[in-house]
């Protein structure tokens, strides 16, 4: 097969991302949501989308320059402009306790090395959001017992970090609908 | 059911819906696409947000009238909700709003039920889906959560009609009835064969694609001329369409 038929759109634009990028020193993204499940084998690539979210970037000064080049991406590939989308930044505070010890590394290109939140956080975080595409991905995730432990003690800690208790709540409830499977 | 999914899915690539799927290559019907879609994104969310994220950046070029007779010919009634929803949730924020006319054939599904299978699983989260329910989802009676565009996943239109300059004279028309016209003739069989078929199938009365046609042939977009023994007049698509 082609690199074409073997990669998704946003790995190659990943990549790319990293060979266009000028930055003085090493750069980390992290991926979240769709993009991170996508990448990871979480998900099947096909029903994912293309755009990316981006919560944390190290150095954080490096965002600028990131997305200069993802720019410079979106051209290239004819890509929607905001195709990586750093608008999530703001919602650091929504990483479960100890993601740096969990996520993934996922390719390095360039001075960039892009890398995606593990299961559990990903499991955990579309549990907060509970979109209806979310519960459709956690379905698909089929969730097992240590998952279910694993959100609920991130559901605890969220409080002290100032989310809403009805929000907080509202996770739990849609956590409890889930179907428990055994490890496969 | 997922090999259908995936088919729509590399066809909504193809016309810019950022999946990360391999555009299929070719024309597409993108009337009967959206009929498709309706029959079957209860079994997907993101297919749903997606394709109501392009109709709201897009909705120029769908052919209006050739849609509402496909609604009317093909679409059976327990997609309608669904297709009102689709089509009421892409027009939110336009003005004038783009699908109302079309909107007006659907009516909400009768007896209340979450739009997507995943929420139908179980009583609890049948119960969750039914609190969180947008407001313009119960109105069709379809109870999903508000969809946010995803303006970030769609291809320029540029890349869109660089791989289907036959929507181009859409775009021109903003989906009047010579978009209809120029669908039908590309995709209805038969639809040339005469001016009646031809208003049948794309959805305009026949003195309206009688003046349309004469517009199209002034700009070189179809050819119409007299069949052969007949008083019928035929109408071919021109390269220019």
């Amino acid at each position: 097969m082609t690199d074409r038929m073997n990669t998704s759109t946003v790995e190659r634009a990943l990549r790319q991302l990293g060979k266009v990028l000028v930055y003085h020193r090493e750069i980390e993204i992290l991926l979240v949501g769709g993009a991170a499940g996508m990448v990871t084998g979480v998900f099947s690539a096909g029903r994912t989308t293309m755009d990316c979210d981006v919560m944390v970037y190290i150095p954080p000064d490096a965002m600028s320059a990131v997305e200069f080049a993802a720019d410079q991406v979106a051209a290239e590939f004819e890509l929607s402009p905001s195709w990586l989308n750093s608008a999530v930044q703001i919602r650091r505070d929504a990483l479960p306790n100890g993601w740096e010890q969990r996520k993934i590394l996922v390719s390095t290109s360039g001075r960039l090395h892009v890398l995606a939140v593990s299961r559990p956080d990903l499991i955990a975080m579309k549990m907060l959001a509970g979109r209806d595409q979310d519960i459709e991905d956690l379905q698909a995730m089929r969730l097992r017992a240590d998952d279910v432990r694993f959100v609920h003690k991130y559901l605890d800690s969220l409080a002290d970090k100032g989310t809403k208790q009805e929000q907080i709540n509202e996770a739990r409830d849609l956590l409890d609908s889930f179907e428990i499977h055994e490890h496969e | 059911m997922s090999e259908k999914i995936d088919i729509l899915i590399s066809q909504w690539a193809s016309l810019g819906a950022g999946f990360n799927a391999e555009p299929c290559d070719g024309t597409i019907d993108i009337e009967r696409l959206l009929l498709d879609t309706a029959r079957h994104t209860s079994s997907m969310a993101r297919l749903f947000i997606m394709t109501a994220t392009w109709l709201h950046a897009y909705g120029d070029l769908v052919a209006k009238h050739r849609l509402k007779r496909l609604i009317r010919d093909e679409l059976e009634p327990e997609f309608h909700a669904v297709f009102g929803l689709l089509l009421d949730t892409a027009q939110q924020g336009t003005h004038p709003l783009e699908f109302q006319t079309v909107i007006k054939l659907l009516k909400p599904d009768k007896h209340g039920r979450p739009l997507f299978k995943s929420a139908q699983q179980n009583q609890k989260l049948l119960d969750i889906t039914r609190r969180r329910a947008s407001a313009l989802s119960r109105k069709w009676n379809l109870w999903c959560q508000p969809i946010e565009f995803k303006d970030d996943a769609i291809r320029p239109a540029s890349w869109m009609m660089t791989r289907h300059p036959e929507l181009i004279p859409r775009a021109d028309f903003r989906g009047d009835l010579r978009a209809s016209i120029l669908a039908s003739l590309r995709f209805d069989e038969g639809a040339g064969r005469s001016e009646l078929d031809l208003a049948a199938l794309s959805g305009g009365s026949r003195a309206q694609v009688r003046s349309s046609l004469r517009n199209l042939e002034l700009t070189g977009k179809v050819l119409t001329q007299r069949a052969q023994g007949s008083n019928r007049r035929i109408a071919i698509l021109q390269g220019a369409a």
